[in-house]
């Protein structure tokens, strides 16, 4: 116990150490003399800048935006992605056919069809919903099915044998039995959507926190272009504590 | 249902598999026996002759391709979870579960109340001699305290026949021996009739009223062996002349099957090996 505790504290020691050398790299580089203040502002500047955008008109109206727009499409890959593993990963056939594909698809640049979903759902929110969707989906679909297909037949059996029906056998053996691996798809494809979010952003729109990113580098606004993005990894942060947390309550409840 | 009926009745029980490769396997071939009630009965027979197999048919966890088997003169068609408990060859605890979970799984499966199936699988647990591990998780646990989880787990449901494939057959000798004396211990009071199968001749004539030889694939009755030593049987039993001439004679029967069927692999298998 005790032992196990000392090498966590080393490692977050390590962790710590790490980031403070990349920060003071940074400091350093972006002394005068240095890299260019338009790619790399100083430190000092960028601090400076966070309560800058923050008390700006639209801030918050922004950071809504995302966040709205990320949990729209976590949603939508988390419930797609459940569903249509469900449903191919019972089914042994279909999950021969459909688990490639959906391993495949994974290493399809979805990015390339942005343009279309602007075409399809315009500038605004809904394009990037269905595209981080999109983004999230795959993993979610594709663990799903690799879960429910690797579930061991033997504990299948003994339910089996201990008088279980359908429907215990899926409650209290497949998703138990599947669930470390179809949460971690839930979480690689959470990570994702974020990452479509925020890309589509970029690429196009007229709110939200990818727009100010792009908008600010447009300008070379750079110090308020740094804050942007420590807004948006806070947001990632944030994102994650949250699924990191859902998940540990539901396992304490198991 | 009279009393001397037996508890299980197989009569001319044959199983083929269809493998993979979509060719047919007889893994059993009209397999008849009976078991009487509150029997302890040991199947023996080289690896692949099919003892697992009938111990899911006889559980009803398999159909077989012929023949048929009642308990209590009932035909068996399907799993009979208050009647019939399985202690299976590899390890199935759920490893998600805490032990005390695991034991009570099969009570809520059937709807017993939470209160009640706790005070059930707590007793369960002290009879294996566990009840201080109820808060573990099984990959906690060794291999063999796994396997008395299991034995627990099967004995909540308070089945009137508990069959045991190779319980402890992934342990060392002395493990299995020292495990084996306890697990009679604990059955010889619950008077269940007991089908147990075993690669180890001395589990077999320890624990048994009687030992199933079976034949090599397609897995057939060779033959028959009581053990008519009195119970409870102690330790000084296993130096016992009974005890090593029944040994010796199943030593035997088994050798010529073992030896049948590694020649029959080596003649048919090899390509396919
Ligand atoms: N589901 C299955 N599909 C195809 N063949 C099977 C299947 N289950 C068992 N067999 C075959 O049937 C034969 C008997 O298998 P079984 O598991 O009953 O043997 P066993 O006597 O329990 O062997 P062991 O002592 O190694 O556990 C083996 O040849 C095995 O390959
Ligand atoms: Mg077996």
């Amino acid at each position: 116990m005790r032992s196990r505790r000392k090498e966590l504290l080393t490692v977050a020691a390590i962790q710590l150490g790490l980031a403070a050398v990349l920060v003071g790299l940074w400091f350093y580089q972006s002394r005068p003399g240095r890299v260019s203040r338009i790619l790399l502002p100083q430190p000092e500047d960028v601090l400076a800048q966070l309560p800058e955008i923050v008390r700006e008109a639209g801030f918050w109206e922004n950071l809504r935006v995302t966040a709205l727009e990320v949990a729209g499409a976590f949603t939508l890959a988390a419930i797609a992605g459940l569903t249509v593993g469900l449903l191919v990963g019972r089914w042994r056939p279909a999950a021969r056919i459909a688990s490639p594909l959906l391993v495949w698809a994974q290493t399809v640049p979805i990015i390339l069809f942005y343009p279309i979903c602007i075409l399809m759902f315009g500038i605004g929110p809904m394009s990037k919903v269905v595209f981080g969707g999109v983004y999230g989906f795959f993993p979610v679909a594709a663990t799903t099915v690799m879960a429910l297909t690797t579930v061991p037949n033997r504990y299948l059996t003994v339910a089996e044998s201990l008088g279980a029906n359908r429907r215990q056998q899926v409650a209290n053996v497949l998703i138990p039995a599947a669930r470390p691996l179809v949460l971690s798809g839930v979480r690689i494809g959470a990570a994702l959507c974020l990452i479509g979010v925020l890309a589509g952003e970029i690429l196009g729109s007229t709110r939200g926190i990818g727009y100010q990113i792009a908008s600010s580098s447009g300008g070379f606004r750079t110090a308020e272009l740094y804050a942007y993005i420590i807004v948006a990894l806070l947001l990632v942060a944030a994102f994650n504590i949250a699924i990191t947390r859902a998940d540990d309550q539901r396992a304490a409840r198991v | 249902m009279t009393r001397t009926e037996p508890a299980i009745t197989a009569s001319d029980v044959s199983m083929w598999y269809e493998t993979q490769r979509g060719e047919q396997v007889n893994a059993l071939d009209t397999v008849s026996l009976d078991v009487r009630r509150g029997e302890f009965l040991s199947l023996i027979g080289p690896s692949g002759c099919g003892k697992s197999t009938l111990l899911y048919i006889v559980g009803g966890l398999r159909r077989q391709s012929s023949g048929q088997v009642s308990l209590d003169g009932q035909r068996v068609t399907g799993p009979m979870p208050t009647k019939v408990g399985f202690v299976f060859q590899d390890y199935t605890l759920f490893p998600w579960r805490t032990i005390i979970a695991n034991v009570e799984v099969g009570l809520g499966f059937r709807g017993v109340g939470r209160r009640e199936r706790r005070e059930i699988a707590t007793e369960k647990l002290e009879l294996v001699g566990l009840r201080g591990f109820a808060d573990a998780y099984p990959g906690e646990l060794s291999g063999g305290m796994q396997q008395r989880v299991a034995v627990a787990r099967a004995l909540a449901m308070d089945p009137e026949i508990l069959l045991m494939d190779e319980p402890f057959g992934a342990l060392d000798e002395q493990t299995r021996t020292v495990l084996g004396e306890e697990l009679a211990r604990i059955l010889e009071k619950t008077g269940k009739t007991i089908v147990f199968v075993t690669h180890s001749l001395s589990e077999a004539v320890f624990l048994s009223d009687r030992v199933v030889v079976m034949s090599a694939r397609p897995g057939r009755v060779k033959e028959i062996l009581a053990v008519d030593a009195a119970r409870p049987r102690e330790s000084g039993f296993a130096t016992a002349p009974e005890f090593t001439q029944t040994r010796n004679r199943l030593f035997e029967l088994l050798h010529e099957e073992v030896r049948a069927a590694a020649l029959a692999e080596m003649q048919s298998g090899g390509l396919d090996a």
